[in-house]
């Protein structure tokens, strides 16, 4: 990456990080930022890894793609599933009020389906405003 | 509906659309005929509708907040989804931009309406609605912190700057704003980011395996003069692409 990338990243995360220390300084608490970052990381990853693994069996049963491909994703979901199971039944990646890996997984899916509709609706937004106007007479 | 119990639950009527939208999505977006995509698309639908509808056929379950949200983002999308359709594929005069203008505003306070009000499920905040709201803040300040960096003019850029950190500060629980929450703003950081990195971080598997796996497939080796069996093979191979290329113009309606 150059400097300019550096730079954008810098002035955009520059507000943010001003107010979490803000927030940090009067004592507000950080536990939750972590365990979610961790569970969605582990979600996403099984979700995108369960949509390939999906794909694949697809091409594979229709278009007569190598057998193996489907397979090695498959493992990989399988392994990693069950890594991601250990790791969600430890006490301290339970966020509150949700009890099994099953649950977090399910309910943090869930979460990541809301902020693809918030970045959407986002998106839909800005084309409107970003449209230029160039009015035609009638 | 099919049923995996003797009476319906959150199992048949919310994860089980869930899982027939997934496999719409994926009929839909990767190559297929288009009758399969055309399947796939009714798919999506049918998955959609159930789980839309989910807030009345569950009303007990947790994952039915998601379903109300979905009713409830429903009909300000559509107006602003008709802006940009009018904006696209109709001419710009002055009707058209009117139209145009009152179905964006339309749609925005419908949503601001909503905010206010502050949507209810099972006696309780809908906390996925919560999470829309928040996100929706985040990704804004962030286009608009993208937007200032990029501008040249010191009073456009310091503009967006107020914009975008006025949208994050409307998390401030002090200011008493609708909804406002610091631990769910930091809650949704955190996911945004592990979501990012859970995204990016699959990608990157399934395109490493991808190529690693094709990789390791023998190269075509070529002979150095045809046999003349190999060259009857290939002529007529030849003359039936030519043919299908003169019948169907060259162009490939399965794909």
């Amino acid at each position: 990456m150059n400097n300019s990338k550096y730079r954008l990243i810098g002035f955009i995360s520059l507000p943010f990080l001003t107010l979490y220390t803000s927030w940090w300084i009067i004592g507000e608490s950080f536990n939750e930022f972590i365990i979610q970052v961790v569970n969605s990381a582990l979600t996403n990853l099984l979700i995108v890894l369960g949509f390939a693994t999906l794909c694949s069996w697809w091409f594979c049963l229709t278009r007569g793609s190598k057998i193996i491909i489907p397979i090695t994703l498959n493992t990989i979901f399988i392994i990693l599933f069950l890594i991601s199971y250990y790791l969600l039944s430890s006490e301290i990646l339970k966020p509150s009020g949700l009890n099994t890996p099953v649950a977090i997984l399910l309910n943090t899916s869930l979460e990541s389906l809301t902020l693809l509709l918030s970045f959407v609706f986002v998106l839909l937004i800005g084309i409107l405003i970003t449209k230029e106007p160039n009015l035609e007479e009638e | 509906m099919f049923a995996f119990a003797s009476e319906p639950g959150a199992l048949d009527l919310f994860w089980f659309p869930m899982s027939i939208f997934v496999l719409g999505t994926i009929l839909t977006l990767t190559r297929n005929p288009e009758k399969i995509q055309k399947l796939g698309l009714i798919l999506i639908i049918i998955g959609a509708v159930f789980i839309t509808i989910s807030p009345f056929t569950l009303p007990k379950s947790p994952s039915s907040a998601f379903g109300q949200l979905i009713l409830f983002l429903l009909g300000p999308s559509i107006l602003l989804i008709l802006a940009i359709v009018m904006s696209m594929n109709l001419p710009n005069t002055k009707t058209n931009f009117k139209i145009r203008t009152v179905l964006t505003i339309l749609g925005l306070s419908w949503i601001i309406l909503i905010w206010i009000f502050n949507p209810q499920f099972n006696n309780q905040d809908n906390r996925f609605w919560l999470k829309w709201v928040i996100s929706v803040e985040i990704f804004s300040a962030i286009f608009l912190f993208s937007f200032s960096h990029f501008q040249t003019k010191a009073k456009a850029k310091i503009l967006f700057l107020l914009l975008g950190s006025l949208v994050i500060i409307l998390n401030e629980e002090s200011l008493n704003f609708p909804n406002a929450s610091r631990s769910q703003f930091i809650e949704i950081s955190g996911s945004i980011i592990g979501t990012i990195i859970g995204l990016l971080s699959g990608i990157l598997i399934w395109f490493y395996i991808i190529q690693k796996l094709h990789s390791f497939e023998k190269e075509l080796v070529m002979d150095e003069k045809l046999n003349d069996n190999e060259r009857k093979i290939l002529i007529k191979k030849l003359n039936d692409d030519l043919n299908w290329l003169e019948t169907s113009n060259g162009v490939d309606t399965n794909e």
